[in-house]
């Protein structure tokens, strides 16, 4: 008696912020897990049978039959070269009882096919690629071993863990009445082929199997069904996981597998769960775990000072994927000799095929272009989404948001948008607006427009039951929600109470819902998709059941992780429906798959006010950009609980160089918006935030050169400096761009921080407060006093800035240009600068200005690499600032190329810290000229 | 933005005259307040304010900050810390940072900060805006006038009331003086009186005693005669197998003292029989002349039943195990039929006879007096309480002038779509659901905030899985008592808007001076 009186008081206790994580699945809990990861017998060997090798008539495609030995299941493999050395490998059952699903949504477009030369060997095939590539087909065991230049870069099932589980049919199973016939036709088909047969052909895991122990699975712990928390998933379709090992040799260091609250550098999971991808909604996540979250991109790259490898899984099931560190063991390391490094990973999927790129490369920026060119690159934000965001669940109505709205003014404080989180809506119906707080929508969206401001308000996938609600009523009639196995429209619990969820494989459900954001007060404003995990409060692990059924019979299982990235398409082809196609769709999201940055921005979900979260933050947005989520960030100040002040002076700090920089809080927490704390930190938060817009045009510069190369804004520092290797663990310092260094505090009480400046000797960093010049490859301790995190410009590059900062982004589209130069060690410098009217999708055809900034031998160019057509710009060049200018010149002269016009420039030299300072050239930024510095 | 930011732009060359025009009159580069229209002179070169720098005048307003302090630009957005001045002639005048100026949004009535802005053309409203103010700054100063002479009225109310509390104090003080002297007269008379009437309860309780042991002393004699002559008659009737047989029946020992004294009983007179041997062997004797019990049935497993047969063996606690047992008995006695054994062996209590009337006259005597002392006492606190509400009033903070305690006592309430609030300064704040439900308090009075212009209630209702509720009512010069608006910003901090005339000032005596029209004329 007395314990049940004393444990609940010290539960209290104990700081409450911790992931339930009984809600989750554990590897044990999910059997496929379990079983791919079990050590293995050799039934699995696999043996490429020689005489079914075929090439395309293009030669671009080759096919062969992959036989299990023991069981003598086939699997088909596929083999397709492309250009810029991109592979694709493909598995599949050969005869699948019923259709593997196909991921195809993630792909925007495949590259050109690169022809092949076969070259038979003894044992193995050598296929050869152009730029020196080729790849061994091993017959037996069947392996694929990957050769850049002779050296062997990676190998795929070098430790035998492929494993298709084929498909079977399950005992007395009789297919549902309520699918549709053709689906059935389909099953019956399969079931007849499977009968015919043979019995030795059965694979040993069901041929084993007593009438005993398939009684007791038949309750909890049999492959047909598995039962979690009580939630039944009925497998219909019996266990048909499928998995592979692929080891990168030489590689000691891989990267990727977002979303994970983790280091940046994948940890090694020899003694915890494979890191998981499976979209969930995981309330108060906690940091350093392989735990699943709400997004999933199976991409890594494996980087080693020599060479950069990136590998795509294409599938949209429960994946998990090992990760181990080694060495290459061989006879020579016994005496001494060097030993070379290997990553084995061990990728698993719960159903779906084998479907694997590689993208070979060699540098880090190569293998950015080559997967987001076969994923496609990020879209063009519009230019006001890279400002500053103000949201908080929730501004409770009218008058709050125009109190707010107005602060912002008073405290002279820029942003651009304002959020609103599901309190707006009248009883969570989206598209709805709570009318008695929000009675004027209209007018409250023109009033924070008549200002440069925007409104976004949250759109979240499910559907409130209720008869009386018109998108309710309508998608049931239209019969486009997601159906129990039962074929019934599935009932799951969200915001709203009893909620259905909208089938969006199927393609009529996308056109009504984008249809949507054309209603009247919804057609202005963009916006924010959460929950789309989906998240069903009462349903297995906060999401839904894996045997719901979508369109023609695709179970949920198979296509879980594309719920996201289907919600945000339907949302922005809404978007740009409503404008006809004119204005670019912004939209948040919070559950994305790969190709999303197609899409949407993302931030980090429902992190807390706690510095450590506060450090997560960087590591979770570099695996992000890296695959290919560029525009990402985090809740400033954190979701969940109060942050200290210093803690939210902090975190402005680093979000204001983070890609996407938007303050959030959660409903139970107090206002935090920057005025309401005391003044001194009200203006370092204001600080930040200016400084925000300061870097504006670098920022959208660097959005652009992500939309042509994929390249994320915010990169590890080996992406810039692939042969420093004390980089290679590094996720406490980023690079904005090739330009930026920024080490944000993210630890109490900082007064200093030890920076580590990338590069050899010969390169140089300039503090941008300081002006102080730190050389390469060495490390500092640099001040870090509450108004500065350390930033430094690289000295070889042209920032472009603007230092008007306005009330908002937009109001600032045409002021005039600052270039921030810092000379490298030899005088030079290059950069460049995007241009355009920051909203229209007139850029891609055409109508920007792009141009390429050059100092060399004292002569500054600048260079319109791309001229728009039909937009024009005022912006123009008010002030140059050169840092580690050697001398004081004797002259500068403008000349104008288009004009043939010469002016002589007006300047001051600060010869203590070498900074030039030019003032006001005046030229027009989408022009041509030349500054000359004459000594 | 730091360092690279703070380069000054040394004067290098001539001025040359690129004269800007205010709104007015009076020539002045655009931006520039007419106070500040001296300083532009554009004959010589200019000098920032801070002296920062000197530079041609043409660099002036040239969207070029040369000036730290922004001097040079006050009419562009080239300066990060500059302010534009707008004449806004007809309305107020006004200073806007210079990042507004030419952005594309009016903000000057006079649209003076767009005047170069292609974005954007500004109409002139500032006439409209003039007009409108000053019938707004008429009506406000009704409000105002109205408000104050509210709060004029109230200031009065309250010294009478100061007045009538401090008088009532001091009367209630006095009365609380004066019944201090009287009460030791009471208490004196009260404890004479019970001094009085004690003696003679005593006296009257020990006589009634002593007659009823005389009594039972005679009961218990002849009973004592009856028993010596029976077993004169019959030895046998205290027999020894007789007696252990009887006692074996309802489970005791033979006591060795009994047996000694029934050994004795052959050559005994009667005086020692009831002097001596009675009183060991009365209760055996007493015991064999009951008639034979039915043996009780062996059911033992009745807790209850065996804690009620067992009372008075478990001496182990005696103190609790009798508290226990008190209560027990008094239970049982209650609710069982059948009296228990013990009491129903004996003779039915004699009452206590009736008071002399002398003793009669002592108790009444001492009644009276404790009723008068009680009495006393409670007009004594009637006026202590009294007393501590008007100290309470006099000592409480309403503001400088004490006007705020007009509301001391009274309850205000708004209703919004989902909740009635209530307001009763000094005193709490609360909230109740339209439909139905119950009060949340939302705080209990705390204290005052930002110099008066708050009331501040705290600890408040607690919030699940959060803390205390709290409300700010912020206070705002009205005509009369109203509570404007409440709101819930933050979860469970609440914010109330109250307009009472209490906080309303003195009104300026001419509305002109509401405007800073006077700046430009």
């Amino acid at each position: 008696m007395t314990w049940t009186v004393i444990l609940p008081l010290l539960l209290l206790l104990t700081p409450a912020f911790t992931v339930d994580k009984g809600n989750f699945k554990t590897c044990k809990d999910a059997r496929f897990c379990r079983r791919q990861r079990e050590p293995r017998i050799d039934y699995y060997i696999h043996e490429l049978l020689v005489d079914t090798v075929k090439l395309d008539s293009s030669k671009t495609a080759l096919t062969a039959t992959v036989k299990n030995i023991k069981s003598n299941d086939e699997l088909l493999l596929e083999i397709h070269g492309f250009e810029d050395r991109t592979f694709r490998i493909r598995l599949n059952e050969l005869r699948p009882l019923r259709k593997r699903y196909e991921v195809d949504i993630s792909i925007d477009k495949l590259p050109k096919a690169a022809p092949m030369d076969l070259q038979q060997q003894s044992g193995q095939l050598q296929l050869n690629f152009p730029n020196k590539l080729h790849l061994n087909l091993i017959y037996n065991p069947f392996r694929v071993d990957i050769y850049d230049d002779g050296t062997l870069l990676t190998s795929l099932n070098s430790q035998s863990l492929l494993l298709i589980e084929p498909m079977r049919t399950k005992p007395g199973f009789v297919p549902n009445s309520d699918k549709s016939a053709a689906d059935d036709q389909q099953t019956e088909d399969a079931a007849g082929d499977w009968e015919s047969q043979t019995d030795e052909h059965r694979p040993e895991i069901v041929a084993n199997d007593t009438d005993e122990q398939q009684e007791a699975e038949a309750k909890n712990d049999e492959p047909w069904e598995e039962t979690f928390k009580g939630h039944v998933d009925s497998k219909p379709y019996g266990p048909n996981s499928i998995g592979l090992d692929v080891t990168f040799f030489g590689f000691e260091n891989v990267y990727g597998l977002p979303e994970h609250a983790d280091s940046f550098r994948l940890r090694s999971t020899k003694d915890t769960d494979p890191y998981r991808l499976y979209n969930l909604d995981v309330f108060e996540y906690e940091l350093n775990s392989p735990m699943a979250l709400y997004g999933a991109i199976p991409f890594m790259i494996a980087h080693n000072e020599r060479s950069t490898i990136g590998m795509y899984w294409n599938n949209a099931a429960e994946t998990w994927v090992d990760v181990d560190y080694g060495f290459i063991s061989s006879a020579g390391t016994l005496f001494g000799g060097s030993s070379t490094p290997k990553t084995d990973t061990h990728w698993f999927s719960e159903t779906g095929i084998i479907d694997v790129f590689f993208f070979l490369g060699p540098k880090p920026a190569d293998v950015s272009r080559q997967f987001t060119g076969l994923v496609g690159r990020p879209y063009l934000p519009p230019f006001v989404t890279l400002g500053y965001h103000q949201c908080r669940w929730n501004y409770n109505d009218e008058k709050d948001v125009a109190t707010v709205h107005e602060n912002f003014d008073r405290y002279d404080i820029p942003v651009d948008f304002i959020w609103l989180d599901i309190e707006y809506t009248d009883g969570k119906r989206y598209f709805t607006w709570d009318t008695p707080k929000f009675p004027h929508p209209v007018e409250m969206i023109n009033n924070l427009t008549a200002k440069g401001r925007n409104l976004i308000v949250i759109s979240d996938p499910h559907i409130k039951k209720d008869d009386n609600y018109f998108i309710f009523k309508e998608m049931l009639d239209r019969g486009l929600y997601v159906k129990t196995k039962d074929g019934k429209d599935y009932e799951g619990w969200c915001w709203p109470g009893a909620s259905y969820y909208p089938d969006f494989l199927n393609p009529a459900t996308c056109e009504y819902y984008a249809n949507l954001y054309s209603r009247e007060s919804f057609d202005k404003i963009w916006t924010w998709n959460d929950m789309n995990e989906p998240s069903v409060f009462n349903g297995p692990e906060i999401t839904m059941l894996k045997d719901i059924q979508h369109i023609g019979g695709l179970e949920h299982r198979e296509v879980h992780n594309l719920y996201g990235i289907l919600h945000t398409k339907a949302t922005y082809e809404g978007h740009l429906k409503r404008a006809d196609n004119k204005v670019r769709p912004f939209i948040l999201t919070r559950s994305f798959f790969t190709g999303s940055q197609r899409y949407t921005a993302v931030w980090t979900g429902d992190n807390a006010a706690e510095w450590g979260h506060l450090k997560a933050s960087n590591p979770m947005i570099l695996s992000l950009g890296i695959a290919g989520m560029t525009f990402a960030g985090a809740d400033v100040g954190g979701f969940f609980k109060n942050p200290e002040t210093q803690l939210l002076v902090r975190w402005y700090q680093a979000g204001a160089f983070q890609p996407f920089f938007r303050a959030h809080a959660h409903i139970d927490t107090r206002r935090r918006e920057p005025w309401l704390f005391d003044e001194q930190s009200m203006l370092l938060i204001r600080d930040s935030i200016r400084a925000r817009y300061t870097f504006l045009p670098f920022w959208y510069t660097l959005f652009f050169e992500a939309s042509q190369t994929g390249l994320p804004m915010m990169r590890p520092l080996w992406y810039e400096f692939p042969e420093d290797q004390n980089t290679f663990a590094m996720d406490d310092e980023y690079l904005l761009g090739d330009a930026l260094l920024v080490k944000p505090v993210t630890d109490e009480n900082t007064k200093t921080l030890n920076v580590y400046f990338p590069g050899t000797s010969a390169e140089t960093w300039h503090d941008i407060t300081t002006l102080a010049i730190h050389k390469g490859g060495s490390k500092s301790q640099i001040d870090t006093p509450m108004n500065k995190i350390p930033v430094f410009q690289r000295g070889g590059t042209i920032m472009p800035r603007r230092f008007r900062v306005r009330r908002s982004a937009i109001l600032s589209i045409e002021d005039p240009i600052t270039l921030s130069i810092a000379l490298n060690d030899t005088g030079d410098a290059q950069g460049s600068l995007y241009l355009d009217d920051g909203i229209s999708r007139e850029h891609l055809d055409g109508n920007y200005f792009s141009i390429k900034l050059h100092l060399k031998n004292n002569i500054l160019s600048s260079r319109v690499v791309h001229s728009a057509s039909a937009y024009k710009t005022k912006v123009w060049l008010e002030r140059i600032y050169l840092a580690g200018f050697k001398f004081k010149p004797s002259s500068i002269e403008l000349n104008e190329l288009f004009s043939g016009q010469k002016k002589v420039l007006e300047f001051f030299y600060d010869d203590k810290h070498h900074v030039l300072t030019i003032r006001k050239p005046g030229v027009n930024m989408s022009k041509e000229w030349r500054m000359i510095f004459r000594a | 933005m730091g360092v690279l930011d703070r380069y000054p732009w040394m004067l290098l060359v001539l001025a040359c005259a690129d004269y800007a025009y205010g709104e007015t009159q009076v020539l002045r580069p655009r931006g520039v307040p007419l106070i500040k229209a001296s300083l532009y002179d554009a004959s010589k070169p200019f000098t920032c304010f801070d002296g920062s720098n000197q530079i041609p005048f043409a660099y002036v307003n040239d969207e070029y900050c040369d000036c730290h302090d922004a001097s040079d630009e006050p009419g562009t957005s080239a300066c990060s810390q500059g302010t534009f001045h707008c004449v806004n002639r007809g309305f107020r005048s006004l200073d806007i940072p210079s990042s507004r100026v030419d952005d594309g949004i009016c903000d000057c009535c006079d649209g003076s900060d767009e005047s170069k802005s292609d974005k954007v053309s500004c109409p002139n409203q500032c006439m409209e805006l003039g007009k409108q103010m000053r019938a707004e700054t008429e009506k406000q100063m009704e409000a105002l006038k109205a408000g104050y002479q509210k709060r004029l009225e109230y200031l009065e109310l309250v010294k009478t009331k100061k007045d009538e509390k401090k008088a009532a104090l001091e009367k209630v003080d006095s009365q609380l003086q004066l019944l201090e002297t009287r009460r030791e007269a009471l208490v004196k008379a009260k404890e004479e009186a019970e001094s009085l009437e004690k003696t003679a309860l005593d006296k009257h309780k020990q006589e009634w005693e002593a007659t009823k042991q005389e009594k039972q002393g005679l009961k218990e004699q002849s009973e004592a005669e009856e028993a010596f002559q029976a077993i004169s008659a019959n030895f046998n009737i205290l027999s020894h197998e007789n007696i252990v047989a009887k006692l074996g029946q309802v489970g005791e020992n033979l006591d060795e003292e009994i047996h000694e004294a029934i050994r004795r009983l052959s050559d005994i007179t009667l005086d020692d029989f009831v002097s001596q041997v009675w009183p060991k062997i009365k209760n055996v004797y007493r015991l064999l002349q009951q008639p034979p019990k039915p043996t009780p049935p062996p059911d033992t497993s009745d807790d209850h039943h065996e804690e009620d047969t067992e009372e008075h063996t478990d001496a182990d606690d005696p103190y609790e195990k009798d508290e226990f047992d008190e209560e027990h008995r008094e239970y049982d006695s209650g609710s069982s039929t059948a009296p228990p054994p013990e009491t129903a062996q004996k003779e039915p209590e004699e009452k206590m006879p009736e008071y002399s009337p002398e003793t009669q006259h002592l108790v009444e005597v001492a009644d009276k007096a404790r009723k008068e002392l009680e009495e006393f006492d409670k007009e004594q606190d009637g006026l202590n309480q009294e007393k501590e509400s008007l100290q309470k009033w006099l000592g409480n903070d309403y503001g400088q002038d004490g006007a705020f305690a007009i509301l001391e006592g009274e309850c205000f309430e708004y209703s919004d779509r989902e909740y009635t609030y209530k307001m009763c300064p000094f005193s709490n704040v609360s909230q109740k659901p339209k439909d139905h439900g119950s009060e949340t308090s939302l705080g209990k009075w705390g204290h005052w905030g930002n110099n008066f212009q708050q009331m501040v209630f705290t600890d408040g209702a607690r919030c699940w899985n959060g803390p205390s509720r709290s409300a700010k009512v912020h206070l705002e010069c009205g005509a009369q008592h109203n509570l404007k608006s409440a709101s819930e910003p933050s979860r469970c901090e609440y914010e109330l808007h109250f307009e009472t005339p209490v906080v309303c000032s003195e009104p300026p005596q001419s509305p002109a001076s509401f405007s800073d029209l006077h700046d430009e004329l």
